[in-house]
């Protein structure tokens, strides 16, 4: 054989390498989604004195058969005291439920289901428990687990898969963020892929600590509210689920044009009917009501309708001369403040993420209650009024006081 | 091209070794291709091991945290 011979050869065994290494790589066992990881309890309800340890992991897995077909089973264990049993036909749903039947050798012996509630930064998972045809109350708390730098590159890999058009998905991204988890770009590509993966544990135990530093952002808001759904549709009087109730309210009064606070507020209308602004952005309105006459008075600038040209002005150089006053009280449209923290903010002086935001911006942290349909009477077009005034066109219909509001 | 074709045969026994060599950690030890219930028991060990790593990271203070608050 000569050299030729022996480069052709070689090349030839490099292609087939590179043809073949995919099928080396192939595993034929992938846990997709680690659903619920924990440890807790199991107690009889007619006496909770009797009770059994628990330890539970449930996940979705991808399993490669040997026909090389790819199926996806819920699949889990769960030990009770000392026992081990297997957890099969695991399902799930969108609010925040898993249920699963349990075998042991074979044979089924007792079913589980469980439903998330969010305490504090803690999950927990409670619900009931079969066993040999008796009843348990089951309480399961989440253990933290974080993603490791192999499991980012995958879940990076699928998502920029999904959104090439991602200005963070860059070439070799997977790769890059596999060795710079920490990395500013891969840790927004992975918060994005977590606010639709929530039943995933390490996208849940990523986003609370991610929520933890930014309470004003929309998913953070609701975060408790979608992990708690089923929950308090059962539980509704629970002291949880009534603070939980009282956020979403809040929330909703302040966007209730949102998907999630339409549907709210279409349940409970008693509750959406008021809007809350800042008195900074109230007063540009209504400088002649009764809240607005002292502070226009000592703000005069501030209380101005002022041109586009302006605002534009103080869009782009909120320390010019002009701008100052007016951008100390309306710091969103001097692009000051993110739009979603301000609105956080508004009636929250002594939340850790606004006092000093608050100290700097006073006006635009004070409070104003509006009653909806003296608002949306006036401004029927505005956003926040189409679907009000859609919903209830006769209360659109109002005549305003002379206030305004 | 005697050469080419024994690269190739070779080639493909690596493939078919390393999936014997896979199929050899399951618990029967079985060299022919598993069955999906094998695959499902391979998972759920999978999955014990992840739970337990998980539950050892859990530390009493979690918990106090969470009767406290």
């Amino acid at each position: 054989m000569d050299k030729k011979q022996i480069v052709v050869a070689l090349m030839f065994a490099a292609i087939s390498l590179a043809i073949l290494s995919p099928v080396f790589a192939q595993q034929q066992i992938k846990l997709k989604t680690l659903m619920l990881i924990g440890k807790g309890l199991a107690t009889l309800p007619e006496d909770p004195m009797d009770f059994m340890l628990v330890k539970a992991g449930v996940a979705v897995v991808n399993i490669t058969t040997p026909s090389g077909k790819v199926v996806e089973r819920g699949l889990g264990i769960l030990v009770l005291d000392d026992e081990k049993y297997s957890v099969r036909n695991v399902t799930k749903d969108e609010e925040g439920s898993i249920s699963g039947n349990l075998y042991r050798n074979q044979t089924k012996k007792g079913s589980f289901s469980v439903s998330s509630v969010i305490k504090g930064k803690t999950e927990v998972w409670v619900g009931t428990l079969t066993l040999e045809d008796k009843s348990y109350h089951l309480y399961i708390l989440e253990a933290p687990r974080k993603i490791k730098p192999v499991e980012l590159k995958e879940k990076i890999s699928e998502y920029c898969r999904a959104n090439r058009n991602d200005p963070n998905c860059r070439k070799r991204m997977a790769e890059y963020c596999k060795n710079h988890p920490d990395e500013q770009r891969c840790k927004e590509i992975f918060r994005k892929y977590c606010e639709k993966n929530l039943d995933d544990i390490r996208c849940r135990e990523y986003m609370k600590n991610y929520c933890e530093n930014h309470p004003e952002i929309k998913n953070c808001r609701l975060y408790a509210v979608r992990r708690s759904v089923k929950y308090c549709k059962e539980h509704p009087n629970s002291k949880i689920c009534l603070k939980i109730e009282k956020d979403m309210t809040e929330y909703c009064l302040k966007n209730p044009n949102t998907e999630r606070c339409k549907i709210f507020c279409a349940k409970h209308p008693n509750k959406c009917v008021k809007v809350i602004k800042s008195l900074a952005d109230f007063c540009i309105n209504n400088t002649n009501s009764e809240m607005c006459v002292e502070y226009c008075k000592k703000h005069p600038e501030v209380c101005k309708k002022l041109t586009k040209n302006i605002i534009d002005l103080c869009a782009r150089e909120p320390n010019n001369e002009k701008c100052i006053n007016y951008c100390k009280a309306h710091p969103v449209a001097c692009k000051k403040v993110t739009a979603e923290l301000a609105s956080f903010c508004i009636g929250r002086k002594d939340n850790p993420r606004c006092v000093n935001y608050c100290k700097k911006y006073p006006e635009a942290c004070k409070k104003v209650v509006i009653a909806m349909d003296k608002y949306c009477s006036r401004y029927p077009n505005r956003r926040e009024c189409t679907n009000f005034c859609k919903r209830f066109p006769n209360k659109c219909k109002l005549i305003s006081n002379k206030s305004g509001e | 091209m005697g050469f080419l074709l024994l690269s190739l045969i070779f080639f493909s026994g690596c493939v078919t070794n390393q999936t014997i060599s896979k199929e050899n950690t399951t618990t029967k030890g079985n060299t022919t291709n598993l069955t999906t219930e094998e695959l499902e028991n391979q998972a759920i060990t999978e999955i014990e091991k992840e739970m337990n790593n998980a539950i050892e990271n859990m530390s009493m203070e979690d918990i106090e945290n969470l009767i406290t608050k």
